[in-house]
């Protein structure tokens, strides 16, 4: 049985903090595990923030379409913008291997959706980006 | 997401964070963990057993101060984390730059640098 939750949003950040807030709500209310609900939580303020930080235009609305459907081993998490063109499948990951006074964090946050998910794939569609990851939920 | 300091000395600083260092947590505490941190240049000593989330932005708030506090010497431990909390810190790689210690004694021998 498929669940879903759809969502439209500003691409600013205080609609981040509330349409992950949702997203949880409507998580919890399927009883999903702890873990699962971390790495969700995690994927999608990490694409959300990563959108309006870096694709939103300033003085621009920016729209951003979420669903998150709940399928009985995963959670399928899809994100819609209207920003200029990015894929994050090309973003170079952190460079955390160099003596901690070379590093720089950038990069970190699309490595941390990759860590949390078991997929993740992008395509260009209609001058949007659509970004789709999942999350797998064990079963007992 | 709070912040609370245990300690102030010549020697050390120790901090406490309790909830979510998300967006909204970097936002509450960042200012006042960077002055109190970085800006004391003090080797520090972050106890993370209260906080349920780490986003990247937390990530990058521990490592800037880190990284700040690196330059004069001095190094930053993360006491006690969560599970799914110390799996982001190992996953992320920051654990390469900011040690990781379960318990006090070994949060000083790693600040001493042992």
């Amino acid at each position: 049985m498929t669940k879903e939750l759809l969502l439209t949003m500003e691409g600013t950040r205080g609609h981040v903090a509330r349409a992950i807030s949702q997203a949880m709500v409507f998580l919890e209310s399927h009883a999903l595990p702890p873990r699962s609900l971390y790495q969700v939580n995690l994927a999608l303020e990490e694409i959300l923030t990563n959108i309006v930080r870096h694709g939103c235009q300033e003085g621009t609305t920016n729209e951003i379409h979420v669903r998150v459907e709940l399928k009985s081993a995963e959670v399928i998490i899809e994100c819609v913008d209207d920003c200029c063109e990015f894929n994050p499948l090309d973003a170079a990951p952190p460079d955390f291997d160099s003596p901690l006074l070379e590093c720089e964090p950038g990069g970190l946050g699309i490595h941390l959706v990759k860590e949390a998910t078991s997929s993740m794939e992008y395509c260009r569609d209609q001058g949007r980006n659509v970004l789709r990851v999942r999350v797998d939920v064990p079963t007992e | 997401m709070e912040m609370k300091v245990v300690k102030m000395d010549p020697d050390l600083t120790h901090v406490a964070l309790s909830g979510k260092l998300d967006v909204e947590g970097e936002e509450q505490i960042g200012k006042a963990f960077e002055d109190t941190t970085s800006g004391r240049k003090k080797p520090t000593l972050v106890d993370m057993s209260d906080v349920t989330y780490l986003a990247s932005l937390g990530i990058r708030l521990l490592f800037t101060c880190a990284k700040s506090l690196a330059e004069t010497g001095a190094r930053m431990v993360v006491l006690n984390p969560q599970p799914m909390v110390e799996e982001t810190l190992m996953t992320s790689g920051t654990v390469n730059l900011i040690p990781i210690a379960h318990d006090r004694d070994e949060a000083l021998r790693l600040l001493r640098g042992h």
